[in-house]
């Protein structure tokens, strides 16, 4: 099994990823989420085909745009930009659920990551149909990754009489390109979450934190996983506030502040998942700690927005924020989400200054481990 | 009324010359889709069954390397949330540029949807197709969340804030039960029957547009057939021979050509029934791999002249059928040939016979 070890090698290479809208829509210049974008969707996959980022998220919810099209699409345009796409179990048919991913593995040459969102809000899943608690929709998307698991595996087709699924004879002709898989992305903060996590993840991804934070959570998740014999990797999505200078770097952070704030009363929120996702909680609660943490953790746009977005941000010039970037990979981060604000010129500009610096770090990093 | 010419897309370079099982070449999808869309086809069929690839996900990347090539995605009720299908839908329809159209599927059998673990009969999943498209249309035109408790789905604040393109997706509705034919005439725009005599099909077309006008309602036929054109007849009699020739090759190792849809499926009885009527029925209508592959395929065949075959074809829009979905044996040069000669014959004949009509 491939997987991150702080300790050992061979340690994959860091991945770093990017986030897909299907508008350009920002915070400082807000679109509605109404608005589809075919030319915008095809102008960001190559953006980050181009600047070198691994995948892009594809992000999904309850009342959003479907994102299986979108990625058939961005496979469609793109040469080498892988995705993950963010899918939440419950909704299609397990057995289906497997086809659509494997033709979608193939549809982008095996460069598809599924990214399994279980849903925080109660609510939000009731508009789909969904009438379970949080408790079960996490031991049901347990269920769903065997499934889905054991459909893109078998050569013969599949019985199955489990808690939340049965079908008789359920089968693909069609297999992943990826021989072990389309690697399984994992999401979800609360204690039924973490335990899927330990035992399902490929990746377990989370949502931005300090240093601190993120080593107290590999630290919880990773030995659960260890003792089921799994070694997931870790991926935290965070922000960059990117300068010429240090001064530079802070000076964009206030004068984003104010935008943001002046836009603040157009912006959409999921005020529903923000309510009942111990994510968001955790970001609220990150928010209260301060204006600025560690070395150059900024928490200016999570203290405006409350627990409703993931933004916490690095701010500084290029050479900082890959240091402080390492100080997440030492900890056990082997993966990323980076992005900026402006979904252009940040995309452009964080592909070209940080992913080099950022990979070639990391390679010392892991050359050092293996001399000693 | 200007007819619509579909044709049928395949994961693989597959047909009955030379099949292939399991392979899924997104280069010749694209080649494929793009053939069609050069040859002047108006709409292509992506089909869905329960060990199939995808064809939602197929048709966002088809979407990106054609632009005008309608879809018409096969699409199973049952298996996906309504209100989630709808925003799929939707999201097609706005990534092709308005080009995404949905065919109900409902009476595969048993055995293929307890694989994707739906344990109801036939005429239960047919009821509950028609609620599903009910969903399907109010979420398309929904300006506000909504909240929906009908007899087999239930929710709260279901929503899509992208839309359609089209001011409806257009719904393609099969099946010829009498349950399948009272409700789809009640919510098809379009009703799909397969190949037939053209007396058969146009007491099957009266059967359903009856129907529909009970609720005052008129929509489309579309007629799957299978086509083989040659420069003379004899021509197109002898490639009839050489692909039957070619099935019966391949079966004699054992494997089988076609989808086994299991003991006893109504579908596959009628096929059989068909091909015990003759080898070639009306004038040209040729059931020789239809009887070889024992009703597994919806072979039935047109074998002619463009020139013929169009003619045949003629005799179905008189009777109602509106678009016809074209399949050769032969996928992309059959492809390029109908675009060459048959298209351009059968819109000429359509157009001329409305300016009859007046």
């Amino acid at each position: 099994m491939k997987g991150h070890q702080i300790s050992g090698v061979p340690v994959m290479p860091v991945e770093i990823n990017g986030l897909l809208h299907h508008n350009l829509s920002s915070e400082t210049q807000p679109i509605p989420s109404s608005h589809y974008d075919v030319e915008a969707i095809r102008h960001l996959a190559r953006l980050h085909d181009e600047g070198g980022y691994d995948r892009v998220l594809i992000a999904n919810a309850a009342v959003m745009p479907d994102n299986i099209s979108v990625a058939g699409h961005v496979g469609a345009v793109t040469e080498r930009l892988g995705v993950m796409l963010a899918h939440r179990p419950g909704f299609i048919a397990p057995t289906m659920a497997a086809r659509m991913l494997a033709t979608l593995d193939h549809l982008m040459g095996g460069r598809l990551a599924v990214h399994i969102i279980t849903g925080a809000s109660d609510i939000e899943m009731q508009a789909d149909g969904d009438y379970l608690s949080k408790e079960e929709r996490y031991a049901r998307s347990a269920e769903y990754i065997d499934i889905l698991r054991a459909i893109w595996s078998s050569d013969t087709p599949v019985d199955h009489e489990g808690e939340y699924f049965r079908f008789r004879g359920g089968f693909a002709e069609i297999k992943p390109v990826q021989k072990s898989g389309v690697p399984v992305y994992f999401g979800g903060m609360s204690p039924a979450a973490l335990k899927v996590a330990a035992r399902s993840a490929d990746t377990f991804a989370t949502l931005s934190d300090t240093v601190a934070g993120m080593k107290q959570l590999v630290e919880t998740v990773q030995p659960a996983a260890a003792a089921l014999g799994r070694a997931p990797n870790f991926l935290m999505s965070i922000r960059i506030v990117l300068g010429d200078s240090e001064a530079d770097a802070w000076r964009r952070a206030d004068i984003l502040r104010g935008q943001i704030a002046a836009a603040m009363p157009n912006l959409e929120s999921n005020k529903l998942a923000a309510a009942a996702a111990s994510g968001f909680q955790r970001t609220a609660e990150l928010a209260e700690r301060g204006d600025r943490l560690e070395k150059c953790f900024w928490n200016g746009i999570n203290q405006l927005r409350g627990g409703q977005s993931n933004s916490g941000t690095l701010v500084g010039d290029a050479d900082q924020i890959v240091d402080a970037l390492m100080d997440y990979y030492d900890v056990g981060v082997n993966a990323f989400i980076l992005r900026g604000f402006d979904p252009v010129d940040d995309t452009v500009r964080i592909g070209r200054e940080i992913l080099p610096a950022l990979r070639k770090r990391v390679a010392e990093r892991d050359a050092e481990r293996e001399v000693a | 009324m200007p007819c619509e010419i579909v044709g049928l897309h395949f994961f693989a370079d597959s047909s009955e010359l030379h099949p292939l099982k399991g392979v899924f070449d997104p280069a010749f999808i694209r080649d494929y889709a793009v053939a069609h869309e050069e040859a002047g086809f108006d709409r292509i069929l992506i089909g869905q069954t329960a060990v199939w690839p995808d064809g939602l996900a197929t048709a966002g990347h088809v979407a990106a390397v054609t632009s005008t090539l309608k879809f018409m995605v096969a699409h199973r009720p049952g298996f996906i949330a309504p209100t989630m299908a709808a925003r799929m839908f939707a999201t097609l329809d706005q990534i092709s540029g308005g080009r995404a159209g949905v065919h109900i599927i409902t009476g595969a059998s048993d055995v293929e949807t307890q694989a994707d673990g739906d344990f109801l009969t036939k005429d239960e999943r047919y009821r509950r197709s028609r609620e599903y498209v009910d969903i399907l249309r109010a979420m398309w035109t929904g300006e506000a969340p909504f909240d929906f408790e009908g007899d087999w789905y239930r929710f709260n604040g279901g929503f899509a804030l992208v839309k359609p393109v089209q001011p409806s997706i257009p719904i393609f509705w099969g099946g010829s039960s009498d349950l399948a034919v009272a409700l789809g005439a009640e919510v098809a725009d379009v009703y799909a029957v397969g190949p037939a005599p053209v007396a058969d099909t146009a007491a099957h077309v009266a059967r359903f547009k009856a129907e529909a006008a009970k609720s005052g309602r008129n929509p489309g036929i579309s007629m799957s057939m299978r086509v083989i054109v040659g420069d003379t007849e004899d021509a197109a009699w002898a490639k009839a021979q050489a692909i039957l020739d070619s099935v019966t090759r391949f079966q004699s190792s054992g494997a089988k050509i076609g989808r086994d849809k299991g003991e006893g499926d109504a579908g596959t009885k009628a096929l059989v029934a068909l091909a015990e009527r003759g080898d070639c029925l009306d004038e040209r209508l040729w059931t020789g791999i239809t009887k070889a592959t024992e009703g597994r395929l919806h072979a039935a065949a047109l074998v002619g002249t463009a020139d013929q075959v169009s003619d045949a074809l003629m005799a179905y829009y008189r009777v109602g059928v509106d678009r016809f979905l074209l399949n050769g044996f032969d996928t992309i040069h059959d492809v390029r040939l109908f675009g060459r000669e048959l298209i351009p014959m059968i819109r000429a004949k359509v157009a001329a016979a409305d300016a009859v009509a007046g």
